[in-house]
């Protein structure tokens, strides 16, 4: 008979091979069998969502470039052609008229802001000529009541970007954060208090109007084609109380869902008024946290789920501000979505940036914006990206290229994060397809997003945020390779353009986007 | 004063109370781990459910907070020998119901919202996650140790009365010997 030791040293035995074998089924990678380290697997047949643009908003600086000036020139030049980094989306900002009683520079905008009075906006709607015997949405139904010249800077900048020779603008979106004060219960730009509902349903019609103003404004007056007008933005956040530093709006889900089916039939006025095809952008969610108390994606959702028009919505615009670099948050929401609307829901990610104080002008927030760039794509599955604001004043970390807000002549400086972008937005053209790809067995920092052409070439999009140089194997099956390289002394510069190889060396610290051709 | 209140335990009642503290120190650390979730997603920890942080400040959710509080209290409680047979039921009381508290975590999660919105969020797949189910799992099995650690030792009535039916039987054979032998 056996000893006990002897029992218990087999059972011990066969539990660690049993173990072992299951781990190495688990571990072995079909589409890296040899198991390498960092390599970049490809599967160019495994499509997922079609790009639809990059881009950044307007808001805020545009209404202080100066029309005709050596700045407007520069700034449309650098964002919006192929001479700068080709961004495809345009978002113009429709102001709530805090301009007319210097909102944000009484309330402060808080001391890293250098010009807090241009977070004022500037209304084409005349105040002065409001009635008090009509009703709001006669005053602003009427186009004798709008002056389109009190945001010319901002207009013509928009006209500039769309028409200037080799313009890459391809999708103009009129984008809102509050109506207007007159509009409000609080008769201002923000509420009077946090969570307070600002736009009282007596005034959905105005707001309307007033939205569709601009509309007719932009396509007919200026002669541009506009994709979509967003009314509402970020609708779960406060917006209101002593720290309400910008406009903004709080709706509550309902109340978002009931303006909507009001501005939808004035949408779809207009569009048979003047055979476009404009479309409602919904909804510009602050996040797309599905658990967080004060997340509520998922309630604004299903509040606009209840009416009709929803149907014949295709695509969800959310920012990335709540989890900005979760991979978990972004699924939740996907999944969730797609368990109550199936795959009809497309996401956009309409507004992300890096919220510090001060200019970092190296590769920490260019490095992160890549990353949240990547899982956009990857895990939230997003068809367009957009940047918050296109310029900032060296105050702040919110703008990609910095220029003195207001000058003639100002030097555009780019940030990295405006050469990383251009990693992205340059290179992956809209109708391109993400397709299945990654780094395996990745070390730290080492990730991939990439792209198939419509010609075959693929684009990979290849981070290295480590410490240190990484070779990165790369699969069989392509001819050439080029690389263009943003790293700490690299502004997307070409750095290879030659046969390809079996590996990569992607230097610490550096976003490089790699295109492969068979 | 101690000696009044606890005894030596034997080893089998040692064993068992310490199984029961460590099933019920599992169950507690799960609180920190998801309580809800969905296929993939991040999922919400049961101390944020129990410290809801809402629109203007911390709510407070007693029923999660002390589901897995319990555990903890019945983990130090368990492993300690009791003269006083009593705390070890007390506790397995304590964390059946802390189990079956957990097994109600996705309810309890969804009753913040309104019927209508507590039905979209199930439809979208929120569900109750494996870390809450492996806590009331773990809760319930330290439940049942602990009515194992409070009946460990007790020599049954019933017990006696068996043995007491033997020795009669015994003493009626040896009755009928006696007979046979007086015969």
């Amino acid at each position: 008979m056996m000893k006990k030791r002897t029992v218990f040293a087999i059972c011990i035995v066969l539990s660690l091979c049993f173990t072992l074998g299951v781990a190495t089924a688990c571990g072995e990678n079909p589409a890296n069998p040899q198991g390498l380290d960092n390599y970049l697997v490809i599967d160019a047949d495994k499509e997922y969502q079609s790009v639809t643009g990059f881009g950044a908003s307007a808001a805020w600086w545009a209404q202080t470039v100066p029309v005709g000036s050596q700045s407007a020139t520069d700034l449309a030049e650098s964002l919006y052609s192929e001479e700068g980094i080709a961004l495809s989306i345009y978002r113009y900002n429709i102001g709530g008229g805090s301009w007319d009683y210097n909102a944000y520079n009484e309330h402060g905008a808080g001391d890293f802001v250098v010009f807090p009075e241009y977070r004022n906006t500037q209304s084409a709607f005349i105040a002065d000529n409001y009635d008090e015997s009509l009703s709001a949405a006669e005053n602003f139904a009427d186009p004798d009541n709008y002056d389109f010249s009190k945001d010319e800077n901002a207009l013509e900048f928009m006209k500039l970007c769309a028409t200037q020779e080799g313009s890459t603008v391809e999708r103009i979106i009129l984008f809102a954060n509050s109506p207007h004060y007159l509009l409000t219960v609080s008769g201002k730009t923000n509420g009077d208090y946090a969570y307070q509902s600002n736009l009282p349903a007596e005034n959905y019609d105005a707001y309307c109007e007033y939205l569709i103003k601009y509309l007719d404004y932009v396509v007919n007056g200026l002669g541009l084609g506009v994709e979509a007008v967003s009314a509402i933005n970020e609708p779960q956040h406060s917006w209101g109380g002593e720290n309400a530093p910008q406009e903004g709006c709080h709706y509550e889900p309902k109340e978002l869902a009931a303006f909507y089916d009001k501005f939808y039939g004035y949408l779809k006025e207009f569009n048979e008024a003047n055979g476009t095809n404009v479309k409602m952008d919904v909804f510009e969610s602050g996040n797309y946290d599905v658990y967080k108390s004060k997340g509520r994606v998922m309630e604004y959702i299903y509040a606009m789920s209840k009416y009709d028009w929803f149907e014949e919505i295709d695509t969800i615009s959310v920012h990335s501000y709540g989890s900005p670099v979760s991979v978990e948050a972004r699924e939740s929401f996907v999944y969730m979505l797609n368990n109550l609307y199936g795959d009809r829901i497309n996401i956009e990610m309409s507004e992300i940036c890096y919220m510090e104080a001060g200019l970092d002008d190296g590769m920490d927030s260019a490095l992160w914006l890549s990353e949240v760039m990547n899982k956009d794509f990857v895990n939230l599955g997003a068809r367009a990206w957009c940047w918050w604001m296109a310029t900032s004043c060296d105050d702040y970390n919110d703008g990609i290229v910095t220029w003195m807000w207001g000058s003639e002549n100002g030097e555009v400086r780019p940030t990295k994060r405006y050469w990383v972008m251009g990693n992205y937005s340059k290179f992956v053209d809209t109708g391109d397809k993400r397709v299945e790809g990654y780094v395996d067995n990745a070390s730290d920092g080492v990730f991939a997003t990439v792209f198939k052409k419509a010609d075959g070439r693929i684009v990979v999009v290849l981070t290295n945020a480590g410490k240190s140089a990484t070779d990165i194997n790369l699969p069989a099956g392509y001819a050439t390779l080029q690389a263009w390289e943003t790293s700490a002394d690299k502004d997307l510069e070409q750095v290879y353009d030659g046969n390809y190889g079996t590996t990569y060396n992607a230097p610490a610290g550096s976003v490089t986007t790699i295109i492969l051709s068979k | 004063m101690l000696k009044n209140v606890f005894e030596k335990p034997s080893k089998a009642e040692f064993v068992l109370g310490l199984a029961t503290s460590c099933f019920a120190l599992v169950a507690f650390g799960l609180f920190f781990a998801d309580a809800v979730g969905d296929k993939g997603g991040d999922g919400l920890p049961a101390f944020k459910i129990a410290f809801d942080v809402m629109i203007d400040g911390l709510h407070f959710n007693a029923r999660v907070f002390f589901a897995y509080l319990i555990p903890l209290l019945c983990a130090a409680a368990t492993v300690l020998p009791f003269k006083e047979r009593k705390v070890y039921f007390a506790a397995a009381v304590l964390m059946l119901a802390a189990g079956i508290v957990m097994f109600c975590m996705k309810e309890i999660y969804l009753a913040k919202y309104d019927e209508e919105l507590a039905d979209m969020y199930r439809k979208a797949g929120v569900e109750l996650a494996a870390p809450a189910i492996v806590a009331g799992t773990f809760s319930l099995i330290a439940a049942g140790l602990a009515v194992a650690r409070g009946f460990c030792g007790v020599k049954f009535a019933v017990g006696k009365d068996s043995e007491e039916k033997e020795n009669a039987g015994g003493e009626n054979a040896q009755k009928a010997d006696d007979i046979k032998e007086a015969e």
